[in-house]
């Protein structure tokens, strides 16, 4: 009959010298119970914190000038009037001092950009990063970020494009 | 505003945060003990949240995938803090936990004090697994998932911590 009785456990498995230490985990488990019955670690927030960071998360992330779902004729031509205003604004703002050419700018990082809506440093080289930067006084006294840039473009660009369509 | 689709639910980031703010805030509290730290890593949490939104493959829960995040930026908070304060990780919490009774966003009793006094003991690793397990009431298999450790490693974790938090009570 004992026999039996260990075939049919013969199925299962348990890990090796799970009983032998078996006693020892419940005793641990029981004693600290025992020390801690209640389960709580004593920290609080201040009043109307979660409220309040919930506001700040969204407010943080609330999309500025996040470009979607534009028409990719239409981004074309807004690619086109971009390469052109920041060319003008080159030649504008700094007309002797050029160590790059502004239209050196490619035209396909600029629709590649609209088209898959990445992040700009995913399209545009370094040094045309930064030939944007030096050579423009838009972003003077910033960082340029991913959102001024974003900003810039589809506010004070794209928007004025199409407005003039 | 970004959304991910979640067992066919369409999700957007103002259900995530007012869903599971709370949860997250609370895990990263008990590993940065102090309120402002926690603030911190929370809303960093939820900014990294924002840009890999696109990038969730739905092939985890929600909830493992933020708890995942949490923990990471949890960690790289610790880490830059260590390096900051020129202080080890045990030195540095020793100090926040001992000023934890004049912090007055903790209101614990003698046995709660204790009880940090016991966690800020263990190795991180051993820390993290007993306050998912023991506070976020969170199970093996999501640990797992979360951590990217075994269910068994986890058990091993977790029973040691308890087993040094009895001890230290015990002692002290």
């Amino acid at each position: 009959m004992k026999s039996e009785k260990e075939n049919k456990h013969k199925q299962f498995d348990v890990p090796q010298g799970y009983f032998e230490s078996f006693d020892e985990r419940l005793m641990t488990e029981l004693k600290f119970h025992q020390l801690f019955p209640k389960k709580s670690d004593g920290f609080k927030v201040p009043e109307n914190y979660f409220d309040q960071v919930e506001k700040t998360i969204i407010q943080l992330n609330k999309p500025q000038g996040k470009l979607v779902n534009y028409n990719f004729k239409t981004v074309i031509g807004s690619a086109a009037a971009i390469a052109a205003v920041l060319l003008l604004l080159f030649y504008v703002v700094n007309p002797i001092d050029k160590e790059m050419e502004f239209d050196s700018l490619s035209i396909t990082s600029l629709e590649n950009f609209f088209e898959d809506e990445e992040r700009l440093q995913d399209y545009f080289s370094a040094e045309e990063l930064s030939t944007i930067e030096n050579n423009t006084s838009i972003f003077d006294d910033q960082v340029v970020t991913d959102d001024i840039i974003y900003e810039y473009v589809d506010q004070d660009i794209i928007q004025s494009s199409l407005a003039d369509q | 505003m970004n959304s991910i689709e979640d067992h066919n639910v369409s999700l957007k980031f103002e259900d995530l945060v007012s869903e599971y703010k709370e949860r997250l805030y609370w895990h990263i509290r008990r590993m940065v003990i102090s309120h402002e730290d926690a603030d911190d890593v929370l809303q960093n949490t939820f900014i990294k949240v924002f840009k890999n939104l696109n990038n969730f493959q739905g092939d985890s829960q929600v909830y493992t995938w933020l708890y995942r995040i949490a923990t990471n930026e949890t960690l790289t908070f610790i880490n830059k803090r260590n390096r900051t304060t020129h202080l080890s990780n045990e030195d540095l919490h020793e100090s926040l936990v001992t000023n934890l009774v004049s912090d007055p966003y903790f209101n614990g009793d003698e046995a709660q004090l204790k009880l940090q006094k016991a966690i800020d003991t263990l190795p991180t690793k051993q820390k993290q697994v007993f306050v998912m397990k023991y506070f976020d009431e969170l199970q093996y298999n999501e640990i797992s998932e979360i951590l990217g450790t075994s269910e068994g490693a986890l058990k091993a974790n977790y029973h040691y911590a308890v087993k040094k938090i009895t001890e230290y009570v015990t002692d002290n």
